[in-house]
């Protein structure tokens, strides 16, 4: 599998000289779903907004090959325009013939459940749907890297675990790489081929969980003695470090 | 139920309960009414407010509300363009919002009253002075709240934009003006009173030239006219009431379907 992204013993200061994250080297292939774990602060988001090219290192190397996506922990759904509106818009931003971005966009509406909302405004959906919106408005531009962060933080559970589910179906069909930060270690679980665990800051990658579930996942995966031993293990890693 | 019908009585009530004073403090006044006419001469109770009302002083009234209108709208119409592009400039770069905002701050607690002479010294007695007047007492909310709806925007919208390599144009075209049109039309709506107050505030001072409602009100206290001074008053007052109505109706049909503050 070809790697899109990675980052090669990359750390950033800040100029009041706090040391966000150090030697921090992370690889995502093509097709790949890699979630990223650690305690609150140590790193993970900014980690992301450098995978992104939001904000840049000031040590190391990091390499995209391909397109990115980032997904905010929020919506960030612009309150003024409707559904379809919203999801057109990273397509209308990149100026790409209108009739190309009505197909798409119907399409991304269907995949996420929500033709008949298309004419919705914001404030007019719940939370899940908000959320289902957005995730509409990253895959309707087909990148090659996607980047979530948090992005079911403010769910309930219920909605939680039924999103985890539809991602993993919208991404199954797709070869593109995720890097996905989140608190939740049933949901890097659920959803990952691999899980990195952060240290406290400054953040770097101190553990890699390898997933031995294939890719034909569902609800009940969560309830097996395989899953829970993961976790466990995971969920130990994560004490140690946490002081 | 009870909430609506308090809604919906309350501001008669409030309304009721002005007029009587009105009449309390217009019957209670020593000296109020001539002894030999029987005119008022201070505070004419409300049935008697158009006793003058007809002939020439209605035409003046008329005439000076046209100037005064027309001074308002000017100046506000002024304010808001030139108070926006000032706005989006200082929220574009520091430098321009540090260079700006101390001169802005001090244009805004300078009196009014300060102001005009220097004015007319400058300008002259003309429109162009009263419009002056009057964006210059307007601009200040314009300019701050499209600064503050600007800086309020969420920082991971922004992200969102910079992630498809927006430019500025489109960034502010977007998302940074449509995200500070709620905070903007507050401005616009604290704007219209503050311009209906620099037309006629204003307006005392100019003497030359023909009377906007600040000089007629002056006219009538001068020459003991108290029904159409205060009738001139009032219509000041229905003057910055429409100003302000007019931009809660834009407000409403260019945000009410999205924003909170409206959408119900």
């Amino acid at each position: 599998m070809s790697v899109i992204f990675s980052a090669e013993s990359a750390g950033l200061m800040y100029p009041d000289g706090t040391q966000a994250l150090i030697d921090t080297s992370v690889k995502v292939a093509a097709g790949e779903f890699v979630s990223i774990v650690g305690p609150s602060g140590c790193g993970k988001s900014t980690l992301l907004r450098m995978a992104s090219g939001l904000i840049a290192q000031t040590t190391g190397t990091i390499t995209r090959t391909g397109t990115v996506q980032f997904v905010f922990q929020d919506s960030t759904l612009l309150p003024w325009r409707t559904v379809r509106k919203n999801v057109a818009l990273n397509l209308e931003l990149q100026k790409i013939d209108q009739r190309i971005i009505n197909e798409r966009t119907s399409v991304a509406l269907a995949l996420v459940g929500l033709t008949d909302s298309a004419d919705k405004l914001p404030r007019q959906l719940s939370g899940g749907m908000k959320m289902r919106t957005s995730l509409a408005r990253s895959l309707v531009c087909e990148p090659d890297l996607y980047l979530f962060d948090e992005p079911f933080a403010a769910l309930d559970e219920f909605s939680r675990e039924r999103l985890n589910l539809e991602l993993r179906n919208m991404l199954s069909t797709r070869n593109a790489g995720s890097l996905f930060v989140t608190h939740s270690i049933a949901e890097a679980v659920f959803l990952s081929h691999r899980v990195l665990v952060m240290s406290p800051r400054p953040g770097s990658i101190v553990k890699e969980f390898v997933i031995p579930f294939g890719n034909d996942r569902d609800q009940n995966l969560r309830y097996t003695s395989e899953f829970a031993q993961v976790s466990g293990e995971i969920a130990q890693t994560l004490r140690e470090l946490t002081p | 139920m009870k909430r609506r019908f308090l809604n919906a009585v309350g501001p008669v009530a409030v309304f009721l309960a002005f007029i009587a004073l009105w009449y309390l403090v217009a019957y209670s006044l020593h000296n109020n009414f001539s002894p030999a006419s029987g005119k008022p001469m201070i505070i004419p109770p409300p049935h008697r407010l158009f006793e003058d009302f007809h002939g020439p002083i209605r035409d003046r009234i008329f005439t000076a509300l046209l100037i005064s209108t027309r001074t308002a709208i000017t100046g506000l119409a002024i304010s808001a363009i030139v108070g926006i592009v000032i706005g989006v400039a200082m929220a574009q770069a520091k430098w321009i919002e540090r260079s700006l905002w101390p001169h802005l701050i001090a244009l805004q607690v300078t009196p009014i009253i300060a102001i005009v002479p220097l004015m007319i010294r400058l300008i002259g007695a003309n429109f162009t002075a009263r419009v002056t007047v009057t964006v210059i007492i307007s601009i200040f909310p314009i300019v701050s709240n499209t600064l503050f709806g600007i800086q309020s925007v969420h920082p991971s919208l922004h992200d969102l934009f910079r992630l498809q390599n927006s430019s500025r144009w489109v960034i502010l075209r977007k998302l940074q003006l449509p995200a500070a049109s709620p905070a903007i039309f507050t401005g616009l709506r604290v704007a219209a009173g503050l311009a209906v107050i620099g037309a006629i505030v204003g307006d005392f001072f100019f003497t030359k030239g023909d009377p906007g409602l600040g000089q007629l009100i002056t006219f009538f206290f001068l020459n003991n006219l108290s029904g159409p001074m205060f009738i001139t008053a009032l219509l000041a007052t229905a003057l910055g009431l429409m100003l302000f109505i007019c931009f809660g109706v834009i407000n409403r049909i260019v945000i009410g379907r999205w924003h909170d503050s409206v959408a119900r």
